[in-house]
């Protein structure tokens, strides 16, 4: 038997929009610790690294390990059948091919349940090493959002450079080019709204602007968001969801070739 | 024996006269054929095929900027440029049988054109840089956990697949 009770079911929602345009379909690996899904997105090119911790929800119960492999468009459209407000529990038989939402309103006058058929998907797993990044950057979630979406507009891909004078963004294309730079934050106020920079080696490193706008249908989730990188590796995007987990993106870069 | 008959099986007897054969421009009679369409050149034919080949062969070299009789790139400004490269590179179902290598010097050694500077970086996959590995549990639908004990029988221990996935991600973070 598989439970797990979230007393705001907007979180869940959150997730879900975050993860469900560059995932179709996902595991949910449920165990004692809590839930994890790994999926890459069909082009190989990026991977979704998602973990909910047990003690985040109001009541979790795994009697045995399970794995849900989840259509993520129908899981979305269970979801959206939720208010924001509601309770949502998550529930599975142990042998179970089918996945049942319980939604309950705040004074418990309405309940409504959908069951939802689970896929057997056998996909691949990658192993996440443990990777000591050479530059870190915290900013606002909301800013990262809107320098992907203006950049996006100039080119496909956004080079990322990050020097002791602070990280910039810029993006050149057919109508000409773009540069945003963005200096640490000299005094902390509000946490929230710094900018912290953290780095061993100066990075420049490009991506595809496309996937970056993808990471960031998370910003909800997060007030603040991290990323991560060194030359020559993924980038990370991390957004951790108070009290319960984080969801993390990996992004192969884009690197020039040797044709010799 | 003025009239000549002829009988082919299903065929109705036909009767023609020898005169009419004559004057048809028939003298000796090997085989006959109805002749619907009058008779075919088959030199012009000849000469047609050979100028809608060579057209055809003139179209196809403006477009891909290649002489294909020659087996050289065109001079001048080209839409491609164009770069030898040996037979053991290329799929087997791809080469003519059998191979001739004859090395041609006359092929410039030219880079292929670059239209933008972005199209220069190639989109690297994630599982360049992570490996893969295989997801433990074949069903995926469910696992014994070794945790439960009184579920432990000895057949149900595996180590649980999830588990270790935790593991990893704890120590990443």
């Amino acid at each position: 038997m598989f439970e797990a009770r979230l007393l705001r079911s907007s979180i869940l929602k959150k997730v879900l929009e975050a993860i469900k345009d560059l995932l179709t379909q996902a595991t949910f690996d449920c165990d004692d610790n809590g839930i994890q899904l790994q999926a890459m997105d069909n082009s190989h090119v990026s991977l979704v690294s998602l973990t909910l911790r047990a003690d985040g929800f109001d009541k979790y119960r795994c009697d045995r390990n399970i794995s849900m492999g989840m259509n993520l468009g129908s899981m979305s459209k269970i979801l959206k059948c939720a208010g924001d407000k509601d309770t949502v529990t998550m529930k599975a038989q142990d042998n179970a091919d089918t996945v049942t939402f319980v939604f309950e309103s705040p004074n418990q006058e309405k309940v409504s349940d959908y069951e939802m058929k689970l896929m057997n998907l056998d996909l691949e797993h990658l192993g996440i090493p443990e990777t000591e990044y050479s530059c870190t950057i915290r900013m606002p979630s909301a800013e990262f959002a809107r320098i992907c979406r203006d950049l996006s507009q100039f080119g496909e891909s956004m080079v990322i450079s990050c020097t002791k004078e602070g990280v910039k963004f810029s993006a050149s294309g057919d109508i000409g080019s773009a540069n945003v730079k963005l200096a640490q934050t000299a005094s902390i106020d509000k946490e929230e709204e710094a900018v912290v920079i953290e780095m061993d080696e100066p990075v420049t490193l490009t991506f595809a602007c496309q996937y970056l706008n993808y990471f960031t249908k998370a910003t909800s989730l997060s007030p603040q968001v991290q990323l991560s990188m060194s030359a020559d590796v993924p980038l990370v995007v991390e957004y951790r969801i108070p009290d319960i987990g984080h969801i993390r993106y990996y992004l192969a870069p884009k690197i020039e070739e040797d044709d010799s | 024996m003025s009239t000549l008959s002829m009988r082919a099986p299903g065929i109705q007897t036909t009767v023609l006269d020898t005169r009419s054969l004559h004057v048809r421009g028939v003298t000796t009679i090997e085989g006959v054929r109805r002749n619907l369409f009058g008779c075919t050149d088959r030199e012009e034919n000849r000469r047609f095929v050979e100028r809608e080949l060579a057209r055809q062969l003139d179209l196809d070299s403006q477009r891909w900027g290649f002489d294909f009789a020659t087996e050289t790139p065109l001079p001048g400004a080209q839409r491609f440029a164009w770069q030898l490269v040996p037979a053991a590179s290329i799929p087997a179902a791809l080469r003519r049988s059998p191979i001739k290598i004859t090395p041609k010097p006359a092929v410039p050694k030219q880079e292929p054109k670059v239209s933008s500077p972005e199209n220069s970086k190639t989109q690297k996959r994630i599982t360049d840089f992570l490996k893969p590995r295989k997801r433990l549990a074949s069903s995926g639908k469910k696992s014994p956990a070794h945790k439960h004990k009184h579920e432990c029988g000895g057949a149900h221990i595996r180590p649980p697949k999830v588990a270790r996935l935790a593991q990893a991600f704890k120590r990443a973070s």
